[in-house]
């Protein structure tokens, strides 16, 4: 009976290896594409320049006191930025003022702002103390 | 001393298995990538972002207290400052520029875009009502372009813009003076030229 021929293990064996090798390389080549297509989708779907947009102005606002002429403008801002919402950027968005609180210390007076933003994709709910200098 | 001449087939077989790899290689890194409408995305996030930016940078004033500058024009209703402004943000950077003629290469202005203000209408309901504030060199056409993308920033206005009846009748005869000042959307459509 002949006998197998059992030499030169490692030659296959090296051969095996750069295989595996190269087919590893060559799936990382193949998802580099992807991987900037669906970074940039995601950047785009996410609604962070609106946020950001909208917690810039409504700061301001909550900042203010509890005076009638303030919740004037409050209720105003709050109806301008629904409605605007609603019919440019596909977001319900809501945001809710208290100056009422009685929280204070030696030098701030901390008023809550709510935030809620929805866009069917992305939802962000904020509830923060926006602090005002004590005269 | 005789040279050894065993494993010959062994080689040959290395110098092909070479071959084969550097035609491989080759084949993968000569390939072109085709540019699909599905790829726009990475431009035009880009572009999202910078369009962003600008309207930021415009919006931010520059002593706290102050006016903004885009509050600023939208109060005195001055579309052309604001063209010439928005035009050089959006072309500012380090980008590729591109040839006019073989002697001269400029930056990259062929950002298009196209700017409207919306607000609520003054009979208290949730209408929006809008007029355009400007656009870029091309911008206006809308026959043929590409897709565009919005982006949107809200300005708040103490008082009715100035001027108004000089861009809008309509907007002037509809829009609201309220005392207690008013938030109106400024949108901006930017797509490549």
């Amino acid at each position: 009976m002949e006998r197998l021929d059992d030499e030169g293990q490692w030659i296959v064996l090296m051969g095996v290896v750069v295989a595996t090798g190269m087919f590893i390389l060559a799936i990382i080549i193949n998802q580099a594409p992807m991987v900037g297509q669906s970074t940039s989708e995601a950047v785009l779907e996410f609604p962070k320049n609106e946020i950001q947009d909208i917690r810039y102005h409504l700061a301001p606002l909550a900042q203010l006191d509890n005076s009638s002429e303030s919740n004037k403008t409050i209720d105003r801002a709050k109806k301008d930025m629904r409605a605007l919402s609603m019919a440019r950027n596909n977001a319900v968005m809501y945001f809710e003022t208290n100056s009422t609180t009685n929280m204070a210390d030696l030098f701030y007076r901390y008023n809550r702002l709510t935030i809620r933003y929805n866009n069917g994709v992305t939802e962000y709910y904020e509830e923060h103390l926006v602090s005002v200098r004590l005269p | 001393m005789v040279m050894n001449d065993e494993g010959q087939l062994y080689t040959i077989e290395g110098i092909t298995a070479g071959i084969i790899m550097l035609v491989t290689a080759y084949a993968v890194f000569s390939s072109g990538f085709v540019f699909t409408p599905g790829d726009a995305h990475i431009a035009d996030m880009q572009l999202q972002q910078l369009g962003y930016d600008a309207l930021l940078v415009m919006d931010t004033p520059l002593h706290a207290g102050d006016e903004s500058r885009l509050q600023e024009l939208i109060a005195s209703s001055d579309v052309t400052p604001f063209t010439t402004e928005f035009n050089s943000y959006l072309s500012k950077g380090t980008g590729a520029t591109y040839m006019i003629n073989p002697l001269t290469f400029t930056v990259d202005t062929r950002t298009q875009w196209n700017a409207t203000i919306y607000y609520r209408d003054m009979d208290d309901s949730d209408k929006i009502r809008s007029y355009s504030f400007g656009h870029s060199t091309l911008g206006d056409d809308f026959v043929t372009r590409e897709p565009a993308i919005s982006v949107t920033r809200y300005v708040y206005l103490d008082d009715k813009p100035i001027n108004l009846n000089h861009i809008s009748t309509e907007a002037y005869q509809k829009m609201d003076d309220p005392q207690e000042g008013q938030m109106v959307l400024f949108e901006v459509l930017l797509w490549r030229g």
